[in-house]
């Protein structure tokens, strides 16, 4: 079945359809309506559910909002589904949306067809009060126990700049009960140079039964204060939601802004976008390296590995004069053209990495001690990731397809050649090997960038934003598959900015991830998913 | 186990003395990151630097000129690239071989008489965007290695002279962040780090943040920068370690 027959079946429950230039299907259903339709697009589509996220239509345009404001709060709901070629690879996007009245905020829970829905229905709990029915584990996400109930901060009728006071309020946690099992609790200032979460290992002897991850520490409402920014001042926010993958989480950004307009962005933007997106990955993966050798005490490759890096940022300030790739991209293109000169620089530093890759891939393949402790540790079943959603890297040492850069051909990317990485050991170890072959793949699309870069425009100016038009941008950042959706309101200022990170994807694997091993094991588990809080929290 | 050796003997020290500090740093006190040309500033009528800043780090001040507040900018440069006149300009972190030794001279010299060799910092991420973070780890690598003066950093606050505070503060942080406070042994030296530490820029004020570690606790020096350059971290470091001397 494609995406066109299963319409036609569902008809008659369809209110309205859009159908968008830029491969994206929104279809406006009943709420009673949506729990069927979403099963016949997990099971028969084989669809897999990219994002899900609430609008508060407030101050939409005032046709839609009818007086008794019975469609107050509109769900999305966006499934990946196989795309024209209907094969494994490449993906399109089919939006479900409901309407939820301002009366009745209640929605039936999807977390039975597909896991991963778990979170998104939490934080929608949480920042708009909608109730979700059957929920398999309603609690708190977002707010941590001592926020004050029936405060919703993502309704429109909510003043980003209120100030709230902390309650008083007893955090209810999982606990394992019989003789010999304690908790272990952790965080959330952590000891390294890491960022804050807490964490409450239940364990018997040393190894983990179960781990329960309290987040978003780092919360800071980034979504809030988008909302009636305009676009060139909220793309200075994309960029810092993340610090290891700001040019990533900028890309999607502008990628929307862009389906949004229109606008045809220069090729040779385009092209040198590319080559900055995978210096971009290939200074995170080799952070990711960096630490998996630290993580189990490996300190000559780290201290090699992060020598690496340095030789990348600081080849990277010397062009941009940024060493976190920030103040380059901009909506329509570039902020301002990089001279073929510099541009050589850049693949100069590429080459180097690629060489000095093979010393590192030596000390990493066969220290002995360290394949002791990355071996069989850190085990994710594909079938476990498959029902979380999880992305990237994490998925991809699991055996699942799941590139961005090949689902959803943005970019450039559709013109270039190279190889999806996947690996079939499911461990720490597998997501080691996925990044060294993927730092090799980046080098050569680097290469290949490099040989077709012509000379020419790199902006285009952008004029007019269409109100009320959704658009979503997906970029693969070395974290995974970030989603950003963009609606702009009236005033060409935007209206409401959703921000689903890789991370916020993958954390629910971690905790099945350490499932049996030893508590020591964590940070390097932890390290190899690469889970970063601040874009997980934002 | 030799090929490791072996890695060891060819590569032998990658830490940097002159190739990368040639042109960094100006001068031992931090310096503003804008610099205005007056005489070409005050020909301009419109002003747009003033507009187009996404942070408000620009002010008009008076008829012709314009006031910089280095606490708020993020260094978009978007001053520097609609500029009519050409006026602003952006000082790049450069410092000269000769200027890098003196200062890291001085560095080493103040935390010898002071700490009795060692400066021990526990970092403190509150809401931070990770970059601040991966400076941190960058300036432990071996081109900048931070050791070498004796500064450190360690895992827990009890063991710590100096708190290193990243990030806007954010709503659920908050009683962390001031019981790490607590928790670290006077005299202690606290150092907001990152533009979003020093005034909250760009996430601003709201309901899940403070907009800015100064609003909750007292911080001794700022280091501006999004994020800072390994260099100006040292350097604020240096500021840093002069004050608690004076304690």
């Amino acid at each position: 079945m494609n995406k066109k027959e299963l319409l036609k079946i569902y008809k008659n429950h369809i209110i309205e359809t859009t159908e968008t230039d830029y491969g994206e299907t929104y279809i406006q259903i009943d709420k009673n309506d949506l729990y069927e339709i979403a099963a016949e697009i997990v099971s028969m589509l084989n669809g897999s559910l990219l994002t899900m996220f609430c609008v508060d239509e407030l101050k939409y345009a005032q046709k839609s909002l009818s007086a008794d404001k019975k469609n107050r709060y509109m769900i999305y709901y966006a499934f990946r589904v196989p795309g024209v070629k209907n094969d494994e690879i490449t993906k399109e996007l089919l939006i479900i949306k409901t309407g939820v009245g301002e009366s009745e905020p209640e929605i039936n829970s999807i977390t039975d067809l597909c896991l991963s829905a778990n979170w998104y229905e939490r934080e929608i709990f949480d920042m708009f009060g909608i109730y979700p029915h059957n929920h398999l584990e309603l609690s708190g996400l977002i707010h941590h126990h001592n926020f004050p109930k029936n405060i919703f901060p993502m309704r429109k009728d909510f003043a980003a700049d209120t100030k709230i006071n902390a309650v008083n309020k007893i955090e209810t946690i999982h606990k394992v009960s019989g003789g010999g099992t304690y908790l272990l609790p952790v965080g959330p200032i952590h000891a390294g140079i890491i960022e804050p979460g807490h964490f409450k290992f239940s364990c018997f002897g040393e190894h983990v039964i179960n781990l329960d991850a309290q987040l978003f520490y780092t919360h800071k409402g980034i979504e809030k204060t988008a909302e009636g920014m305009n676009h060139i001042n909220a793309n200075f926010i994309s960029e810092r939601i993340c610090g290891v993958c700001s040019l990533s989480h900028s890309a999607a950004y502008t990628q929307a802004v862009e389906k949004i307009t229109g606008a045809e962005v220069p090729l040779r933007a385009r092209t040198i976008r590319v080559i900055l997106l995978e210096l971009e990955r290939i200074a995170a993966y080799l952070t990711d390296l960096m630490g998996i050798a630290v993580d189990v005490a490996y300190y000559h490759a780290s201290t090699y590995i992060s020598k690496m890096r340095e030789d990348i940022l600081s080849g990277v300030y010397s062009v941009l004069r940024s060493r976190y790739f920030r103040s380059i991209n901009m909506c329509g293109g570039l902020r301002r053209d990089i001279e073929d000169k510099s541009i050589g620089s850049l693949i100069e530093t590429a080459l180097k990495i690629k060489k000095d890759l093979a010393i590192a891939e030596d000390m990493l393949y066969n220290g002995t001690t360290f394949l002791e402790r990355i071996e069989t540790t850190g085990r994710l079943f594909t079938k476990t990731a498959k029902s979380l959603g999880v992305v990237g890297v994490g998925a991809r040492g699991s055996g699942i397809y799941c590139d961005a850069r090949k689902a959803f051909n943005y970019e450039i990317y559709d013109k270039l050649d190279f190889k999806e990485i996947i690996h079939d050991k499911l461990d720490v170890y597998a997501r080691m090997c996925v990044r060294l072959d993927e730092i090799k793949e980046s080098v050569s699309i680097i290469l290949q960038c490099s040989a077709n870069l012509k000379p020419g425009p790199v902006s285009v100016k952008i004029d007019k934003i269409p109100a009320f038009k959704p658009a979503f941008g997906i970029t693969e950042a070395p974290k995974g598959e970030h989603a950003h959706f963009l609606i702009f309101g009236n005033d060409s200022n935007i209206y409401r900015y959703h921000i689903r990170s890789a991370s916020y994807a993958n954390w629910l694997a971690l905790t099945f991830a350490v499932k049996g091993d030893i508590v020591p094991d964590f940070p390097v588990i932890n390290k190899s998913f690469n889970l970063c809080y601040c874009s997980c929290d934002r | 186990m030799l090929s490791m050796f072996k890695n060891i003997l060819i590569n032998g020290s990658f830490t940097e003395k002159k190739s990368y500090a040639d042109g960094f740093l100006n001068s031992a006190a931090p310096e503003p990151l804008i610099k205005v040309d007056e005489s070409k500033c005050a020909a301009c009528p419109s002003k747009i630097c003033v507009k187009v800043c996404p942070t408000g780090a620009i002010m008009p001040e008076g008829k012709n000129k314009i006031k910089f507040c280095q606490l708020k900018c993020i260094e978009c440069r978007m001053c520097e690239d609609n500029c009519p006149t050409g006026a602003v300009s952006f000082t790049d972190f450069g410092i000269g071989s000769a200027e890098f030794n003196k200062l890291s001279e001085k560095l080493e010299k103040e935390i010898k008489s002071c700490f009795s060799r060692s400066l021990h910092i526990r970092q403190l991420d509150a809401g931070s965007c990770n970059a601040c973070d991966h400076e941190m780890i960058s300036i432990c690598n071996p081109v900048f290695d931070i050791s070498r003066f004796g500064i450190d950093f360690v895992a827990s606050p009890r063991h710590a002279d100096c708190l290193l505070v990243t990030g806007p503060v954010s709503w659920n942080l908050k009683e962390a962040l001031i019981r790490t406070i607590e928790a670290t042994p006077d005299p202690k030296i606290v150092v907001a780090l990152g533009t979003c530490a020093a005034s909250g820029a760009p996430f601003g004020e709201n309901y899940a943040s403070y907009g800015g570690a100064n609003k909750l606790i007292p911080v001794d020096v700022f280091i501006p920068g999004c994020p800072p350059h390994p260099y100006a971290i040292i350097q604020g470091l240096l500021k840093a370690v002069g004050i608690i001397n004076k304690k």
